[in-house]
Order: structure tokens, then C-alpha cells, then sequence
């Protein structure tokens, strides 16, 4: 789609007529102070923070000396640790024993405390814990009460640069001229209605499963038939179907074809689980099906590879019609009986699919598992017989895993569905999940049970939230304090709990539309946490605000597609060939791009080798579009509606031409607002200094040019003189090709230096 | 790039905590510190097979902690007692002058993310940078490639933006981003006046951004990118220094070891994290294993000799761990899992070699150590990551910055290194 000049033109004489003005801000409402702090904050603060998650917790926790005592509290690394933990006391407080709460007896060393005295009755600690009690009994109503803006002192983007955000962040292009006015003039209601049409488009599900692929890694199976060749032949003995009718002796042209097939079945194999995850979201199903659909996802090349030959294809050749479809003879669960996900975390005989359990929890349940096992353990002094289930240092990770890594029971090694003829291993807990075990009239559909008991648990919904906010920001979500002593402790807390609030109303609203994972998208985007971009000055504790981070450093698929979207063209060798920077032969490694193989973690912040891919990019870009776009009429340029190239600040006697450093001007506003989505006034210290940069480069050169020491020719590779697209020369008199006012190279610097700014690096 | 200009950004960015430290050399000259370089065994290697060896008593031992080889067998070079197996014999016998060995480590844990990062940061919990990292923020930030990555824990806490390699071959094209065609000096996209033109509105613009700026995070990622065009030009120097040829065996170690001491002696690197998998051996634990170690050893063998042959070797610090161990016997598939008693290596200047530091029993559980004299004491100290860590912050001269001071490693110091 292309930017029309309508929302340009009309405005140059307003461009030149007002004041200074800045990127469109939402001005932060300052939240007034809370007069009643509801009892969840109240335990947060005055009780976790303040002794309990250091004292207490050093014995009730797991692995500590006071494990089985009922009161047995969760760390941090659990997900909605405080509202666990505060449920977990609410419920000791009710034991009694003479009339007065054992909470309140055994800390002060009574009712045979084996911690003896820990609290001081006289202290605040014990009145916070007196306190705590006292609100258990006599609930607190806050919910008339302003508890105030946990926002309060962040500067947030407007609704119109939300949705450019948001439009290159979710579909990879700018916001066309009709969605900015419609938001313009219908604000929020109408940015949803605009995210809703953008998340209809297919490049919205080539994001999707671009992220979804850096959680399950399964592109590592892209090439060639690495897809393909992990399929059991027994199981699926038409694997190798383009091959079936190919001669002992092929013709280049036969084995092209087959290669051809190949290449297409494999891709849809190795992208199964990735495509079953796009096909849930574009039908608008709860997404819980991404775990429970009892079907896979092929289309006609990786059905045939199935034996699956009765699927009614609208078009036998089309690679992007999906179907659902059933393998006769295995249970179906989603993504977990994915082939590729299975031999991409494989297992053996000693790990029993605990690895495959922990991606579970990780990528569904929100819980990283070895972070259980974060405080230290003793494991060299395991004695005795299976330490997995008897010895509390083990079972702190043992206990949640095991059950879960059992589901997978009826998955080998391969990733082939083999149901072991003796059960599970009767030395571990039997397959389930939590305190549930798996019925044995469904012990063959294992998974299948496990998907149900995962998608019913809310730590779900809370892992949705918590993938879409990494999707759409590049960020983990917020996460609380472990050490309470550390500085800025209760302030990264308290945004911390802020943000979990907020994730959790999402959530709701998640599940009050059918688990509609476009619904979560768009609450995300209309929240403030994604609108954040700076502080006020003298903003109520900015330590608050330390870990919240506004700006995303563009992953190499990300700028890639903003670089084609802003200048109207890839940064690739030509037409056809594969863009620099997600080719990993040319500079997706080194930009800190991942290849789903041995490097899966993704590099978030640029150092010297990343900046120099970005500046040959912003180079050969702007050797690319600049004479390019001067190449077609004004009404179709994307970088010069409002310059022509014969437009210099002076003449030949150093006399300013009148109106001509107007027009330049505006051009700039034109790409500030285009490339890094600032809108400048004439006068703003940013606008002067990018004209500075085009005037001073414009006069260097012209002085050379004049003196005979600069060619009044463009470099050849700056030359417009063809087609990009079909390589089709121009007539003469369309062509660019000398640049005799040196106005195209003064543009072309330009182009360089905003290429390369934070703004358009970052989004 | 001055560095006055650099430091005031910095400061800008809030960041005074990493910069004070710099290069002693004033403007833009190489570093020239020593090299660091971390080597990752990365799944949990077994030190009985390598540096801390427990043979077999007899043939008819029952669960032995080791059938590969007997407890009559085991090698010795100068002070460092060895596992027979393998290249261990070589390894040992070529570099036991300056290898200490520090056996009976206790990393508190079975899990591969925290035994690794406690390992490399001395805490087990997240936030720490790899001390790798640390030292590159500390000294060296600045450098386009001051903490190079080839895996293993590299998390660097906004110190430091690690670098990757991937096809050096682009790489050219990247040493001379000004130029269309890389080995043409003149064929330049913009003159030179307007490419410095361009940088210094980039600079001055960033500046700005920086004062506007309040959000820490963004300030710091606006640090990283101006810190990370500081070295634009120097990353040519890269090219100059790489071999002709790099390694293309299926050691992986060799072909790291020569990017990280080409970007050494270009003067752009401070520390690497070099990384070799494969030692998670659950199943069929001396055929999987001892392999493994075997590519290790050689792996380090190259780096040294490489360090050697380009007239390095006296600069640099080389530190080998791994995540944690492996148990004492054998499990039913005859493999050995998870154990949190495990060995560093380490060897360079100010670290003394032909010493081995702390001890296990016989079934590799580990025996605290006097904290004075580090001999075997039942009521002395356990050996962990921290007193590791403590020593390398004080032997890289960065424990008394604040860098490191925003990273604490609380514990006492034993004296490791004398």
C-alpha cells in the first residue's frame, strides 16, 4: 500500500506558519496517592517483602527444614507467587489453638515453633502480621477508592502512534493514509477496528509464526528434507512421494520437479505446528486449541507424505491451503504431538521426556522449572533410594515435572507415537498433572488429557499474555524482586505487580472472548504499558520505571521488513534474491539473528559488528531509493513529494532561493515523520539539524563539482536507470543518472543518517 | 570517536558504573589488556575422566565410580593427577606447568541454566553478567567486539552487547561499510567530509535524544548503540589479523579460538566465551563421553598454541568449567546424570600452574578446605563459584570498580591464586 501525498501537501503552509511542536505525546495523568491499600498490596509490602519472603521463606519452602508444615510458601520464580502464598496464610490463620491464630502464636516462639522466636511481639513486623490478620477477619473494601495510576509519570504515545507501532510491529508496514485518518478522527474504538482488519492479513501470521518459531525451533528442519526424513518410514511409508514415479535415470528437469516437491512437502512438515498455531488464531478459536486440537494441520504436498489421500483440496498445488486432518492410530493433542516439536526436544531413557515437560511449562504455563531449583541445593548429599521422589532437594523440580514429563509416555525417543507395552516407569509419579492423575482408560491419549488439564489451568491464560507481550514488545514480562535487601527492591516490586495487574485484567478479557488471542493483541496495544516512551520530569520514584523498556531493538526480520516499508524497497542483491539481513550466509547472524539450530537465543542490544551492518544498510539504501524515487512523478514518490531535484537552498551567487529551503524543510518533516514517526515543526533544534546536514553536504559537493574535483555523475549503483522490480530499463528521459546540483547525493546523506537513528533501529 | 565524547554520554545514560575503568592509553588506541577466554564443556562434564580421576579399584568392583580405566592406572604430570583416558595424557603432560587444577567445586545445583550461570557469574540466581562480559564492561566497553560470544552463559546485564560470528566471509563487506565495493578505496557511497558529517549529526542527535530521555532502560539502549558506533572504523583491523583460512574440522573450539585471538590482536575483543557441547551424557557415558573431552582438550591445546604462535600466549586467561558433573557410578543405561561437585581449570598470568586446589572422596563428594592454607579441613570451607569469581574480579584488577561493585560476589576470599 502506498503513503499518499494527501496528508502532506495541504499541510506546508501550516508547516511553515506554526510554532515548534513534538512527537504526538498522550500528556500522563498524575495518579493521586491510594488512602486505602487493599490487602493483596498490604501482605506484598508490609508482610512478603518486609520478613516474610526472606525469613519465613528460609525455612517454608520445599526443600527447607519446615517443608511439611501447612504453611509452605512459593518463591518468585513462581508465576502469581503472592497471590498463592497470601491464599496459603489466609488459610493457616484459621487454625487456632486457644483462641488465637497459630500465625500469630508460633512466630513469637509459641505453640512449639521449630523456628523459635523469629518475630519481636513489640516490632512492626509482628503488628503487620497482627494486621494481616485483622483484615483476614474484616475484609477492606478499596474498590471505591482511587488506588491511583500505576502509570502516573509515564509519558505514552498517542493513538496514532500507537497504530504505526503497532502496524510495523504486527503486518510490517506503515499505516496507510485511510487507517491514520480513521483513527485520527474515531481515536481508540477506531485503532481496535484498524487492528482488527490489520490482524486478518497474512503477513500478521507470518509474524505470528515467526515468534511462535523462537519458542519451538523447528525451522531448524527447513532445509533440504531434514523435515521429511524424520517421519518413521513404517508409519509413514509414503514419506518420499515425489519420488515415487521418478526413473533410475532422470532428466535434469524430472529431478528438478521432484526436488521442487520435495522442497514443498518439507516445508509443510517441518512448519506443521507453526501453521497449526496461525490456522487458530485466523479462524478466531479459543486458542487453548493450539494444545487440544485433535487433528493436524497439512496441506496437499505433507498430506500425501501421510498417506492422507482423501483430503477434498480446492487445489492439489496450492501450498497455502490447510486442511485438518487425522493419522490414523495416534492421539492427536496439538502442538505436543508435533512430529518436529518431539525430535526437536527429544528424550532418552534417563531424562523420560522431562525436557519435553519443562517446554510445556515454558511455553504454556508460564514457568521456567530450573528456576525452582534456584536457591542452593545440596545434591551431593542424595542418599537413599530414588532421590527423584523421596529427596525434598530433588522434588522442589521432580514433582511439578514428572507427572507432566509422564503424558508424554506414548512418544519415543523419535517423536513416534509407540505406547510402551509395560506402562510408565512405575519408580516415577505417574503421568498427570498437579495432584490429577491420568485415568488409565486414557493412558494411550495421554497428551490429549494433559492438553485439557493445561489449558483449564489460569497459568495458561497468563502464559498467552505474557507470549503475546513478548511478540509485540520483544520484552519479558516484568519480574518481582527476589532479594528485598537489594536497592530499588520495593519500587521494581511495586511495577512489577502493576504490570501482573494489568496482564491479569488482560487475561480476563481473553477469556470473557472464547480465549481469542487477538483479543489479548489488541488489549495489549490499547494498554499504557505499550504506550510508554518517556518520564516526566520529576516523576514520584522513577525507580519504579528501571526495568521498563520502551523502545525494541528491531529483530533482523523486523527491520528488514521496516526497511522495505519505509523506502519502498528490500535491501537484497535484487528483486529475487534473499534479503541481507535473513540470509544467514550474509548478515542475520551477525545482526543477531537466530538459525533455530545452535544459535536460539536472539541478541537484543547492537554491538560493533551490528552497527556496521546497519551503516552499509542505511548506505546501500540510500544509494538504492533516492534516485529512484526522484525517478517517478511527485504524486507517487514515497521519500520527495514535496522537492524536485532541481531544488537548491541558493543559487549559483550564494543567494537563498525563495522558497526553496521551505520545500526542503517540509521534505524533511516528510521523512522524520515517515522514517522514525516524529512529526517537526519548522524551528525544532531536530529539523535544523538534518537541513544542516543536507545544506552542507549539498555545498561541499557543489563546490567540488564547480572546481571540477566531484563528477556531476551519480556512482553507478546510485544510478535510477531500470525497473527494480522487473529489471526493465527506462526510456532516457525517465532515467537519473546525473546529479549536477548535487541535491541527490545531499538527499541521499539524509537518507543515510536517518536510517541509521535510534528511532528507526529501535520501534 | 573520543573519548571524552564517549564518556559524556555515558554519563548521559547514567552508565558512570562501567565506564571509569577504561583503557589506560588515552584516545582510540587498541586494548591491550590481557585476552579472557571462558571455555564451556557445555552439559556437565565429569572431572573423574579428566582432572580429578577416581579409577576403578578392580575389575570386580561393583559400581565403580569409573570402568574406563583403574584407580593402579592413573597418570600424573608434575602435581596434576589425571584420568588415563583419552588425550588427557598429552593435555596434561604438554601444559601442567601452568594449569591449576581446582577440584571439589561445589555449584549447589543439577540444573544446566543454573549451574552454568553460577559457574560463570558466581551466583545462581539470574542478573549477574558472565564474568566475561563483566570484564569486557569494566575495561573495555567500547570496543566494537569487547565481549565476543560462541555460547555458553552470555548474559551481560547491559554491560556489554555480545558479538557473534557467523559467515566471516561478509565480514569484509562489514569492515568497509563507506565503500561499494570493499577493496576500493575510492568507491565510496558518500565523500569522506560528508561521512563524518552524517556521524557527527548522529552523535549530536543521540546526545539530545539522551537529555530528553528519563526511562533508564531507554537511555541504556541508546548507550549501547552510540557505544557500539564507536568502533565503526576499527573493525576493519578484524580483517587484517584473521587467517587466511579459518578451521574446518569438527572441533568447533579451533575455528572460535582463531576469531577470538584475531579480534584480540586487532584490539577489539577483551573476553570470549568459547563453548563445546555434548557432555550431557546420560546413556553409554565412556563411549559418548571421553570422546568429548578428548575434542575439549584438543580444542584448548589449539587455543594455546595459537595464543603461542601469534605472540599472545603471556596475555591470556584461559578458564575452563562446565556447568556441573556427573554422578558417581552408573545409571541402568550405563551413563552418568546430574552431580554439583565438579573442577575448573584455569591457567595465564598471575595464576600459578602445577597446583591442584581442593579435593573429593572417593565418591566424589567434596571435602572443605582450610580457608588459610587450603588444605583438606572437615571444618573448613566448601569450595564454590564465589571464591572462583572473587579471585579472577581481583586478579583482573576490576573487584574495587563499580562495575563489579554492581554485581557483588559476597563471600570470603581464598587465597586461589596465592
Amino acid at each position: 500500500m502506498r503513503w499518499r501525498l494527501r496528508g502532506l501537501l495541504p499541510l506546508i503552509p501550516a508547516l511553515l506558519a506554526t510554532g515548534c511542536g513534538s512527537v504526538e505525546k498522550e500528556p500522563a495523568d498524575g495518579g493521586g496517592d491510594a488512602t486505602c491499600v487493599p490487602t493483596d498490596k498490604f501482605f506484598s509490602q508490609q508482610v512478603w517483602q518486609a520478613f516474610m519472603g526472606q525469613q519465613c521463606y528460609a525455612c517454608h519452602n520445599a526443600q527447607g527444614t519446615a517443608r511439611d508444615s501447612d504453611l509452605l510458601l512459593q518463591p518468585p520464580s513462581v508465576p502469581d507467587y503472592l497471590r498463592i502464598n497470601l491464599e496459603r496464610v489466609r488459610q493457616v490463620a484459621r487454625v487456632e489453638m486457644d483462641g488465637q491464630p497459630l500465625l500469630l502464636l508460633k512466630p513469637i516462639g509459641g505453640a512449639n515453633h521449630g523456628g523459635g522466636v523469629q518475630l519481636d511481639p513489640r516490632g512492626p513486623q509482628y503488628a503487620a502480621l497482627q494486621e494481616l490478620v485483622r483484615r483476614f477477619r474484616d475484609p477492606v473494601d478499596c474498590s471505591g477508592a482511587d488506588g491511583g495510576d500505576p502509570l502516573a509519570g509515564v509519558e505514552q504515545i498517542g493513538a496514532v502512534d500507537a497504530l504505526r507501532k503497532a502496524s510495523l510491529s504486527l503486518v510490517g508496514r506503515l499505516p496507510t493514509d485511510e487507517e491514520v485518518v480513521r483513527v485520527e478522527e474515531g481515536g481508540e474504538a477506531e485503532l481496535a477496528r484498524v487492528l482488527d482488519e490489520m490482524m486478518q492479513e497474512e503477513a500478521f501470521y507470518d509474524r505470528l509464526k515467526e515468534y511462535w518459531n523462537d519458542l519451538f525451533l523447528t525451522d531448524r528442519y527447513l532445509s533440504g528434507s531434514r523435515a521429511i526424513d524424520l517421519l518413521d518410514a513404517n508409519d509413514y511409508p509414503n514419506r518420499n512421494w515425489y519420488n515415487a514415479n521418478l526413473p533410475a535415470e532422470p532428466t535434469q528437469e524430472q529431478q528438478q520437479e521432484a526436488t521442487r516437491l520435495r522442497n514443498l512437502t518439507n516445508r509443510a512438515i517441518a512448519r506443521e505446528a507453526l501453521e497449526l498455531v496461525a490456522r487458530v488464531v485466523r479462524l478466531d478459536r479459543p486458542f487453548t486449541e493450539v494444545l487440544t486440537a485433535d487433528y493436524r494441520v497439512v496441506n496437499p504436498y505433507s498430506a500425501r507424505a501421510y498417506g492422507l489421500t482423501n483430503i477434498p483440496f480446492a487445489d492439489p498445488e496450492d501450498p497455502n491451503e490447510w486442511k485438518e486432518a487425522k493419522v490414523p492410530g495416534m492421539e492427536h493433542a496439538g502442538v505436543l504431538t508435533s512430529h518436529m516439536i518431539l525430535n526437536r526436544f527429544p528424550t532418552t531413557d534417563t531424562n523420560r521426556n522431562r525436557a519435553r515437560a519443562r517446554m510445556v511449562f515454558r511455553w504454556f504455563l508460564a514457568t521456567d522449572l530450573l528456576q525452582l531449583a534456584d536457591r542452593p541445593v545440596d545434591s551431593s548429599d542424595i542418599e537413599g533410594h530414588n532421590p527423584t521422589m523421596n529427596n525434598p532437594e530433588c522434588a522442589v523440580c521432580h514433582e511439578p515435572m514428572d507427572p507432566v514429563a509422564g503424558a508424554f509416555q506414548n512418544w519415543d525417543a523419535r517423536g513416534r507415537y509407540r505406547p510402551p507395552e509395560g506402562g510408565w516407569y512405575l519408580d516415577m509419579r505417574a503421568p498427570g498433572y498437579g495432584n490429577a492423575t491420568v485415568p488409565s482408560a486414557r493412558a494411550r491419549e495421554s497428551l490429549r488429557w494433559l492438553a485439557e488439564a493445561v489449558t483449564a489451568d489460569p497459568l495458561f491464560v497468563t502464559a498467552t499474555v505474557h507470549n503475546a507481550w513478548t511478540m509485540l514488545t520483544g520484552q519479558a514480562p516484568l519480574s518481582p524482586a527476589t532479594d528485598p535487601t537489594e536497592p530499588g527492591a520495593a519500587a521494581r516490586q511495586e511495577a512489577y505487580e502493576a504490570q501482573n495487574a494489568f496482564f491479569t485484567r488482560v487475561g480476563e478479557a481473553f477469556v470473557a472472548d472464547n480465549y481469542n488471542f487477538k483479543t489479548v493483541i489488541k488489549e495489549l496495544v490499547l494498554g499504557g504499558w505499550y504506550r510508554a516512551t518517556n518520564l516526566v520530569e520529576g516523576a514520584r520514584e522513577p525507580e519504579r520505571f528501571a526495568d521498563l523498556a520502551a523502545a525494541r531493538f528491531l529483530t533482523p526480520e523486523m527491520l528488514d521488513r521496516k526497511i522495505e516499508a519505509v523506502t519502498g524497497y528490500p535491501w537484497s542483491a535484487n528483486a529475487t534474491s534473499t534479503h541481507y539481513l535473513v540470509d544467514t550466509n550474509n548478515y542475520r547472524i551477525f545482526y543477531g539473528g537466530i538459525d533455530s539450530e545452535g544459535i536460539v537465543q536472539r541478541i537484543t542490544s547492537p554491538n560493533g559488528v551490528m552497527a556496521n551492518v546497519a551503516a552499509r544498510m542505511a548506505n546501500e539504501m540510500a544509494c538504492r531509493a533516492v534516485a529512484r524515487d526522484f525517478a517517478l512523478p511527485a504524486a507517487d514518490r514515497r521519500l520527495f513529494p514535496a522537492v524536485e531535484i532541481g531544488y537548491q537552498p541558493e543559487d549559483d551567487h550564494g543567494f537563498e532561493i525563495p522558497g526553496a529551503r521551505q520545500a526542503i524543510e517540509a521534505n524533511i518533516a516528510w521523512l522524520h515523520q515517515r522514517f522514525l514517526g516524529e512529526t517537526l515543526y519548522p524551528g525544532d533544534p531536530e529539523l535544523e539539524r538534518t537541513y544542516q546536514l543536507f545544506y552542507e553536504t549539498w555545498k561541499e559537493g557543489k563546490a567540488g563539482i564547480a572546481a571540477g574535483t566531484v563528477d556531476g555523475w551519480l556512482p553507478w549503483n546510485c544510478r535510477a536507470r531500470s525497473d527494480f522490480w522487473t529489471g526493465e530499463e527506462w526510456p532516457e528521459a525517465q532515467r537519473i543518472e546525473r546529479d549536477a546540483n548535487y541535491t541527490i547525493r545531499a538527499w541521499m546523506a539524509v537518507t543515510t543518517y536517518l536510517l541509521l537513528d535510534f528511532r528507526f533501529l529501535y520501534e | 570517536m573520543e573519548r571524552r565524547d564517549f564518556l559524556k554520554l555515558a554519563a548521559y545514560a547514567g552508565l558512570a558504573l562501567g565506564v571509569p575503568a577504561l583503557p589506560r592509553r588515552a584516545g582510540a588506541a587498541p586494548y591491550d589488556g590481557p585476552l579472557w577466554v571462558m571455555v564451556h564443556a557445555d552439559g556437565g562434564w565429569d572431572p573423574t575422566s579428566l582432572c580429578d580421576p577416581k579409577g576403578r579399584i578392580s575389575e570386580a568392583e561393583e559400581n565403580p565410580m569409573n570402568k574406563s580405566y583403574l584407580a593402579s592406572e592413573i597418570g600424573q604430570a608434575g602435581n596434576i593427577r589425571f584420568a588415563p583416558v583419552g588425550g588427557n595424557q598429552a593435555f596434561f603432560e604438554k601444559h601442567y606447568r601452568k594449569l591449576l587444577v581446582i577440584n571439589g567445586l561445589d555449584v549447589e545445583t543439577n540444573s544446566h541454566d543454573t549451574g552454568t550461570r553460577h559457574v560463570w557469574s558466581g551466583k545462581t540466581g539470574e542478573g549477574h553478567p558472565a564474568l566475561a562480559a563483566l570484564i569486557a564492561g569494566a575495561v573495555g566497553r567500547e570496543r566494537p567486539m569487547s565481549f565476543l560470544t560462541s555460547g555458553g552463559y552470555d548474559y551481560t546485564a547491559g554491560l556489554v552487547a555480545p558479538t557473534r560470528t557467523g559467515n566471516m566471509g561478509a565480514l569484509t563487506r562489514l569492515a568497509f561499510p563507506d565503500r561499494m565495493d570493499p577493496g576500493n578505496a575510492e568507491s565510496r557511497f558518500h565523500s569522506e567530509a560528508t561521512s563524518e558529517r552524517i556521524a557527527a549529526a548522529q552523535r549530536a542527535r543521540l546526545e539530545a535524544l539522551m537529555q530528553e530521555q528519563r526511562l533508564p532502560k531507554v537511555r541504556e539502549q541508546m548507550s549501547m548503540l552510540y557505544a557500539a558506533r564507536t568502533g565503526e572504523n576499527e573493525l576493519r583491523r578484524l580483517t587484517e589479523f584473521l587467517p587466511a583460512e579459518l578451521d574446518g574440522s569438527n572441533n568447533p573450539l579451533k575455528r572460535q579460538a582463531q576469531v577470538a585471538i584475531a579480534a584480540y590482536r586487532a584490539g577489539i575483543t577483551v573476553a570470549a566465551n568459547l563453548s563445546i557441547g555434548g557432555f550431557d551424557t546420560h546413556g553409554n557415558h565412556d563411549a559418548s563421553h571421553i570422546p568429548r573431552l578428548q575434542l575439549l582438550l584438543e580444542g584448548v591445546d589449539f587455543l594455546l598454541d595459537e595464543a603461542e604462535r601469534t605472540g599472545v600466549a603471556d596475555r591470556m586467561v584461559v578458564v575452563i568449567g562446565s556447568d556441573f558433573a556427573r554422578t558417581p557410578g552408573y545409571n541402568e543405561g550405563n551413563g552418568k546424570d546430574h552431580w554439583s561437585i565438579t573442577s575448573m581449570m584455569l591457567m595465564g598470568p598471575g595464576i600459578p600452574g602445577n597446583r591442584v586446589i581442593g579435593t573429593t572422596d572417593e565418591r566424589h563428594r567434596a571435602i572443605p578446605v582450610d580457608p588459610v592454607t587450603l588444605q583438606p579441613n572437615p571444618n573448613g570451607t566448601r569450595i564454590k563459584p564465589v571464591h572462583v569469581h572473587r579471585a579472577l574480579r581481583r586478579l583482573a584488577g576490576i573487584d574495587g570498580t563499580e562495575t563489579a561493585a554492581g554485581f557483588p560476589v559476597k563471600g570470603d576470599d581464598l587465597p586461589l591464586f596465592g
